[in-house]
This record gives C-alpha cells, structure tokens and sequence, in this order.
C-alpha cells in the first residue's frame, strides 16, 4: 500500500517540476469578502497614512479588505522580484520605485493600467513621475509623488543658532557655513555640518551640478552614460572637496558603521545640514517629537551656478501584478488612491511633493506644506532623469565616490573612468 | 616548585575570568539598553546602567509587532522538524544499518554526498524548486524539504553498528514485526544519539536565516531571526525597542540551555566524537 | 531480518525525497549556470559556458574570492588557536562545577540566532558613537574607531564577531577530548616541573589528533557559509566591498540583480570548495566504507 502511495506521490512531484505551468489556479469564488494584499516599504508615517485610506476605502467597499505588508527598504527590491516570480505568494498591489518598474514591466509581470485612465494620468501629472513607469507606449503603474531629492535640506535651528550661523543662501555661503558648523572631537564628528553623504544625494547632486554646467551625463537616446567630461570631472571634485578638504561631513553614511542615518543623526542633533527630500520631515516630527519651524526647518539647498537644472526620477507609484487574481478590486484600490481628495491627503502626510500638478497648485495643500514651497517653486526646473535602473547606478556612483575620498585613485580621471565602465556595464546588461 | 604550579594556575584562572567578561559583556550591554529610552542611548553620555529604567521598548515590541506570532511560527517550524527528523533518520539509520537489500551501499554513498551539499550554493534552485511546487511564502517551503536529514541518518546508523548482536536476537526468536523491533529495541538504544542530533536540528533550524529570507515574504508567516532582521531595519531609529526584541529573542533560549546544559554539551560532544 | 513490504516503505520514499530536494536541486543548478536567465522573462538565451568565461574576469566575484579566503582562514586559524587555548585552561580544573561553568560561559552566544547577536553588535557594540567598544577605548584614553565604516578594518571586526558567537562549539569539542586525557599524565610532568606551554605541546595535543582534524575540517566548511552577520552586521557589503563574501554574492546576483544564472556558476565555485574539503575529511577520518 505505501508503496502505491509513494509512487503516486513521486510521479505528482515530478509532473509538478516537468509541468513548470505558467497559468494561475482558478480561485474559488464564493461570497467571501475579496482579500487584497498591497506592499509598501517601511516609513512609519506613510504606513499610518496607507493604513486610514485602506479603512476609508474598505468603508466604501465592504466587500473588500486589503492587507498591508511592510519591509524594509533594504530588502524591498528583492522581495518584490521574488514575489513575481512566484504564481502565489506574492501581493495583488505593489508600492513601486519608479527605478525598478523599469526591470519589471518589460517581463510582464505587472498588469497594464487602462489606456483610459492611463491617459488621465498621463495629463495630469509631471514627466517626470512616470517616466520609468512607461514601456512601449504602455502604463504599467500609476505615480503617487514627484520625487525630489535635489534642491531641499533639513537645517537644525539649535545648531545653527548655537555656532551663530543662518540659513546659507549661495554656494559657497553653504560651504563657509557647514566649515563653521562643523564640530570635532579629535578625529570623531561631534556635529556635522553639512552630510550629504548618503545613499541618494551624492548621486542627485552629481548629475544635477554636470547639469547646471549645461552638461550631460548621458546621451540623447539614453544607451549610454558619459561620465568622463570637464563636467562631471568638475562636479565630482566639488562634491569630493567636502569631504576630503573642508571635512565638513565623513563617509559613514555610505560605508556603514554609524547608528543612524543622517538626517536622524540631523534629528539627534549630530548633524547641522542635511539634503534629503521632504520625506523625512514627517519622521522628524513623529519619531523625533521636533517641532518644524522650532526645531528644525526645511530650507532650499542654493544652486551651485545659476543655471537651475537637476534630474528627477521617478519615484513611489502604485503597481498592479499580472498574477493578481482579484486585478479588478486593485484597479478600483488604485483609482480610488488616485482621487485628488485621498493623495492630496497622503501626500501630505507623507511629505511628499505631488505627483498631479492640480495638487502641487492647489492652495489647501500649499497651506498645510508651506516649506515645501522651496521645492514647488523649481519642479520645472526638472528634466526626466533616464530609463535605466536609478539604483544601480548609484551603487556604482557611491562605491566610485566612496573610493576617490578614501584615495584609492591616483587622479579623478582614474575615477570617472571606472564610474563610466561599470554604469555603462548595467545600462548594457538590459 | 609548587611556586611555579600556583603562578601557572594563577594565570589560567585569570586568562579565563577575563575572557569570560569579554563574552559576557554584550549580553549586558544588550540587556543595559533594552531598558534605557532611545534618547537616553542616543542623545546622553553613555552609562553601563540604564539612568532612568524603562520598560517602553519591550511594551513597543509586544504591541507594534506580532511578536508571539513570529514566536510560533519559530517553534512551529523547529519543533515539526526536529521530531520529523529524527523519526526518518532513525528509521533509515536503522534500515540502512541491519538490513541486506540491492543497492544498499550505493544509496549509503549517495547519502553520504549529500552531506556534503552546501545549503548556501543551493539557494537559487531551492528557491525555483520550492516556487514551481507553489510553496513560496508558505511555512511548508521551511519544512517539508528538511526532512530527510542526511547527517542525522549517517550518525544514527553508525550508532545502530556499533549495538551488540544479542540485542535483537530475542525478537527475532519471537518473530516479532520490524516496527515493533524499532520502537522496542533501536530506539531506546540510540537515546544519546537521538539527543545529540535533537539539539543539532533545533539549533540550526532555530536559528536559519538564509532559508526564510528567501522563501518567506509575510510578516505573519516570518520566523524569529527573520523578522529580528526586519524589525531592526523598520525601527532603525529606536533602538530600545530593537535591543528589546533581541533581548526577547535571546534571553529564553539561553535560559533552555543553562537549565539542560549538561544535555547540550554532552550531545555535542557525541557527535565530533563519532 | 527479511521484511521486504518494511525495508521498501522506508527505502522508496527516501529515495524520492532525496532526488527531489536534493539530486534535481543540483541538477536545476547546474543547468541554470549555461543560460543568462532571469526567471521573470519567458525566454532565457544559453550561453553556453559565457558565465564561467565572465567569473575570471569579473573583479567583484575576486573581491570576493579573495575576502571569502581572507575571512576562513583567519577566523578559523584564530578560532582553533583561541578554542584549544580556553578548552586547555578549562580541562586543568579538578572540579566538574567550574568546568561546566566556564564551558556554558563560552557556549552561550552558540545558542543565540546569528542575526539576533548581529544586530546586538551592528547596533549596540560596533555603532562609533554609542558602541560600547569605541566607549572601552575612550575610557582607556585611546581614539574611536569605526569598526563596521572602515574597509580596513570592517573584515577584523566581522572576525571578532564571529569568534564570539562560534568559539563556545570547539571549546566543548575540545574540552571533551582533553577530558578524555587521564590526569596522571599531567600529574607526572608537573613533578618534572615542567611548563605549561610544553605539557600543552607534549601531552595534550598529540592525544587530541583526531577531534582536532574533525573539528578543523568542520569548522572549515561552516564557515565558508556564513551568510547572516554579513548581511546583517555591514551595509551592503561595507564600504569598497569590503566586506563582500562569496555567500552574499550568490545572494545579490540573484535575488538584487536579477541574475540567476550567473549567480548559478558563482554557487558552482562555492559548492567545489566545500565538496574538497568533505571529501579530505571522509578520507582522513576513514569512515568505515567496506561493507
């Protein structure tokens, strides 16, 4: 008898394995409510904002119920591929980043958005907010902020006040006032004064000072980078000064080792300036208890020449899998999602900038975000950023700059001649 | 002379007295900050000992998160697994050692092999192995595929060798069922094997990382060292409650071990014994 | 014994199991190394042996090579001397008690997930400004370091780490040979005067031969698959891949970079590694294989 068993258990297994059936199992239709799990990075505030327009929504639609899952930012890119692989086990709605829908939607793996409302978004947003989230004419997520990294920073008003110091309005006032900011402890930093050593900055101000140079870092047709032009060369000196001259900052927060990122290092009082988008105002006044305006304040990062250009990719969206076998509630999730009224209040308690125009203009979300104004005023100032996966390419820009700070090249030449190399290795790799 | 011998012991004692604080010391520092507040750790000058002794993380790790869930998951998984394990290792061992069948020294070599297969260069194909079977992000996907314990049936085999003949001579005058040659006789025999590997398999699936990372995606189906990883990441700025939650994690287990300390050390030591 | 019904409902089932979660494993593996293959896409082109070609040439697989060897060796080098060591002091002790004190001592950090003590010291031990280590050096007057930020010195603190958490398992395997040793050996020798270092070298050593060579082989191959505290302990492999090891490579080739089959022929290198150091350990300790 076992034998017969195990024999007819050995030949399922290996149908299973030979059959590599790419269809989904039909799902069991019966009067249950229908169950959407949507994803989302980590972030305290955007969760809690995710989590009362999943409540309004579920209010609306009481046969539907959605399930938030969260993980860590670190994590989430992997996640989410793993998951689409997979016919089960992955979410019905995806918070996407702009960088990767660029991966995914090629493969099929994410669910078209309607021509109709597609071309609805399309309208009314930026550029610059879908711009990845597009292949071959095709919508394949829907934009819920502009995301903007370049042009604001978190200031702390004690530490300023303390060093007798304001808000730096040039270039180079910004260099003098983070040199002064700055305080040390032997060869340990007591403050930092201006730490724009992170995972996304050096990378945004890189590219946005080539273009204020009137350069470009890529070609016309987006196949390949060019990182070796007076521009760049110029660019990434100035950056590398900060660091390796000035000292205003150290290279903890790319190479680890500290306990906190820099704008929360900003929020412990350890660092004086910070550029960051105004994602992380929301976390300084939740998790921090600071008071904006008080505390600290979000403030625009002067130009470096006077011609305002700078990269934008895109960024957070909304994205339906292929998989999905409840495709219609997420469409409807989406759309209500999308409705002026909801994101106009998720972008609010997000702190993001919006992705609609007709919500960035409106004066109800001007009133509620006036320091986000610093950003609002220059988001036409913006160009798409480029199809190639935005995560990528600051890996290798970090690791180049980290690098050069630490002396491991001879000349900047050696350095930008590396960074090309590799950035060019990726964009080939599609 | 005798001079000699006491200095000689005088430094023994001393070497290990320190060593001993330097591998003590985290554990307390774990424990220190778990009660201090996040500012306190951040914002203050450092002190050994918490200033003003608070309770906030543990209470954030056991609200905010589905702490007992992971907990469970843990144990579901390991406890499943173990006993599994050392059912089938047993068995096989025992089969593979008292038994004359075709093929018995190819299957024993091949079983051998794979003892030898890293679980770490297997990562990818167990991922599209377990994904075509639709196990992903199910607990299944940590279970079942362990089942079969190469390692395990090795060491019980090579314990069911070593039993004396006259063991089982009486049961096969009564004609009695292999089963029943199983449980009567092998099994109580083999405990100190039995226990040794128990602890192996408890340890090592207690404490896997790389397997759940891969196949598991829900909070509600993470097993502890998972969902540690995660929590650390998601309250990167609170660090009371991250240091509360390894404290969680690691204050019970190590409390299992000193109570059955002598269990453990003797376990380990059969198995590099053999 | 002759139940055939009992040998084939234990023997057919196993056979199964095993070539399904293990012979076919290898063999998706393998195969999977000859094509450029990401698992999204519906068409993935062979390569042939492309992959291989690639791993000479690539320098992050060699930063890798060479930090995974860098790590073994060191650790494990370190880890014995260290084990042997502590295991020798405790084995001197006439009392049971104090014994399995110190034994329970060492162990404990064995018991604890290597990701939960990671984040302990990711987070509490290594950090350069509330880290209870750069805490020690300001009190004894020296500089801060940062341990987990500087490329120089990231590998030694990973190698600290992991000797916490891994030396309490040698001290008990060779604290059970050692007690193995009778101790009127020692006992004569401490009439001749003679020195400890030299009864560590004459008497306990030799007897320890073959735990010694189990334990090294062992110790060995565990840890060319440490996977957690690399993943857990640096940010994304540390500054200039520093901390980049062969597992976290495989790992971020497929699960990051979406390249499964190159990621496949990495796996390939780790997996010969450790095939030759098992198959040195069957023949040294001769498993009985005559039947």
């Amino acid at each position: 008898m076992k034998k017969i068993i195990s024999a007819i258990m050995a030949i399922l297994f290996l149908v299973n394995i030979a059959g590599c059936s790419k269809g989904s199992s039909t799902s069991q239709k019966s009067d249950k409510k229908v169950v959407l799990k949507m994803w989302a990075h980590q972030n305290e505030p955007w969760n809690n904002a995710y989590k009362d327009i999943i409540a309004n929504f579920e209010k609306e639609n009481p046969n539907i119920r959605v399930e938030l899952e969260t993980f860590p930012y670190n994590d989430f890119e992997s996640k989410v591929q793993t998951s689409l692989i997979n016919k089960e086990g992955g979410a019905d709605i995806y918070e996407l980043w702009g960088g990767w829908a660029l991966d995914f939607a090629p493969t099929g793996a994410l669910k078209e958005i309607p021509k109709e409302f597609a071309e609805k978004v399309k309208k009314e947003c930026y550029p610059a907010t879908y711009g990845a989230l597009v292949h071959k004419n095709k919508l394949y997520a829907v934009p819920i902020e502009f995301n903007i990294e370049n042009g604001g920073m978190v200031v702390n008003l004690h530490l300023l006040k303390e060093a007798g110091l304001k808000v730096p309005k040039t270039w180079e006032e910004l260099k003098q006032t983070a040199i002064k900011g700055t305080r040390k402890d032997g060869n340990k930093f007591k403050v930092k004064g201006f730490d724009f050593v992170n995972w996304d900055s050096v990378s945004y101000y890189f590219l946005s000072f080539i273009l204020q140079q009137k350069g470009a870092y890529i070609n016309e047709d987006g196949t390949a980078f060019n990182f070796e032009t007076a521009e760049a060369k110029k660019s990434f000196a100035e950056l590398a000064k900060l660091v390796k001259e000035d000292k205003v900052t150290n290279l903890e927060g790319l190479t680890g080792g500290g306990n906190l990122e820099g704008y929360q290092q900003l929020y412990a009082k350890r660092a004086m300036m910070v550029p960051r988008g105004p994602w992380i105002v929301s976390e300084g006044i939740q998790s921090f208890n600071l008071k904006l305006g008080k505390d600290f304040d979000y403030v625009g990062v002067p130009w470096y020449t006077n011609q305002h250009r700078f990269a934008a990719e895109t960024g957070w969206s909304l994205a339906i899998n292929a998989k999905s076998k409840e495709a219609a509630a997420a469409q409807k999730f989406i759309e209500y999602v999308y409705q002026p009224k909801v994101m106009e209040k998720l972008n609010i308690r997000c702190t993001q900038i919006p992705a609609q125009k007709e919500i960035s203009q409106s004066a109800s979300y001007q009133k509620e975000m006036p320091y986000t104004k610093v950003l609002l005023d220059i988001l036409d100032n913006s160009q798409f950023i480029g199809r190639f996966n935005t995560d990528r390419l600051k890996e290798v820009v970090n690791d180049t700059f980290v690098k050069y700070c630490s002396n491991e090249y001879k000349t900047i030449e050696e350095a930008l001649k590396e960074l090309n190399k590799k950035a060019n290795a990726f964009l080939k790799k599609k | 002379m005798k001079k000699d011998i006491k200095i000689s012991k005088m430094i023994r004692i001393v070497c290990l007295v320190v060593f001993s604080l330097l591998f003590l010391a985290p554990y307390f520092w774990m424990l220190s900050n778990s009660f201090k507040s996040t500012s306190e750790i951040l914002l203050e000058p450092q002190h050994l000992l918490p200033t003003k002794f608070t309770l906030a993380g543990y209470i954030k790790v056991l609200t905010k998160s589905p702490f007992f869930r992971w907990l469970l998951n843990s144990l579901f998984i390991t406890i499943i697994d173990t006993v599994v394990i050392l059912f089938t290792s047993s068995i096989i061992g025992f089969v593979l050692s008292k038994y004359r069948f075709k093929l018995r020294k190819t299957m024993f070599y091949i079983i051998l092999l794979t003892m030898m297969v890293p679980a770490t260069a297997m990562m990818i194909p167990n991922f599209l192995l377990i994904s075509t079977l639709g196990w992903y992000d199910k607990l299944i996907a940590l279970i079942v595929p362990t089942f079969f314990n190469a390692f395990g049936i090795f060491l019980c085999k090579q314990y069911i060798d070593d039993l004396p003949k006259e063991l089982f001579e009486s049961a096969m005058l009564d004609n009695a069922s292999d089963l029943k040659i199983y449980f009567k006789i092998v099994l109580p025999s083999i405990k100190p094997a039995i226990g040794s590997l128990a602890i192996f398999t408890f340890l090592a699936l207690w404490n896997d990382y790389l397997t759940p990372l891969i196949m598991l995606n829900s909070a509600k189906n993470m097993t502890l060292p998972l969902a540690l990883s995660f929590f650390s990441a998601q309250h990167m700025s609170d660090l009371s409650a991250t240091m509360a939650a390894a404290s969680l994690i690691m204050i019970p287990a190590s409390a299992i071990f000193i109570l059955f300390q002598n269990q453990f050390i003797k376990g380990i030591t059969m198995s590099g014994m053999k | 014994m002759k139940n055939k019904k009992f040998i084939y409902s234990v023997i057919i089932p196993t056979v199964v199991f095993m070539f399904i979660f293990i012979v076919i494993p290898i063999g998706i593996g393998l195969a999977i190394s000859f094509f450029n293959y990401n698992p999204l896409r519906d068409n993935n082109a062979f390569v042939g042996f492309e992959n291989f070609v690639k791993l000479l040439k690539d320098k992050e697989f060699l930063v890798a090579m060479k930090n995974t060897f860098v790590f073994v060796f060191g650790t494990v080098f370190l880890n014995i001397c260290l084990s042997l060591a502590l295991a020798y002091f405790i084995s001197r002790f006439k009392s049971n008690k104090v014994r399995s004190l110190f034994r329970m001592i060492f162990f404990l950090p064995c018991i604890a997930p290597v990701v939960a003590t990671s984040v302990v010291f990711s987070r509490s031990i290594f950090p350069t400004d509330t880290g209870l280590l750069n805490m020690g050096l300001n009190a004894l007057g020296l500089g801060s370091v940062n341990w987990l930020g500087d490329p120089n010195v990231l590998m030694i603190s990973v190698i600290v780490y992991t000797l916490w958490v891994d030396v309490g398992y040698n001290i008990i395997l060779f604290s059970a040979g050692m007690d193995g040793i009778p101790n009127h050996i020692y006992e004569a020798s401490d009439l001749d005067n003679t020195s400890e270092f030299r009864k560590f070298f004459k008497i306990t050593l030799p007897l320890l031969g073959r735990t010694f060579q189990f334990v090294l082989v062992q110790t060995l191959i565990s840890h060319f698959q440490m996977f957690a505290q690399f993943s857990v302990l640096i940010l994304k492999d540390g500054s200039k891949n520093s901390g980049l090891v062969l597992s976290r490579y495989i790992y971020k080739t497929a699960f990051e970079h979406k390249d499964m089959g190159y990621a496949s022929a990495v796996s390939l290198v780790l997996f010969i590694i450790i095939m030759i150091l098992s198959f040195i350990e069957q023949k040294k300790t001769q498993v009985d294989w005559e039947y």
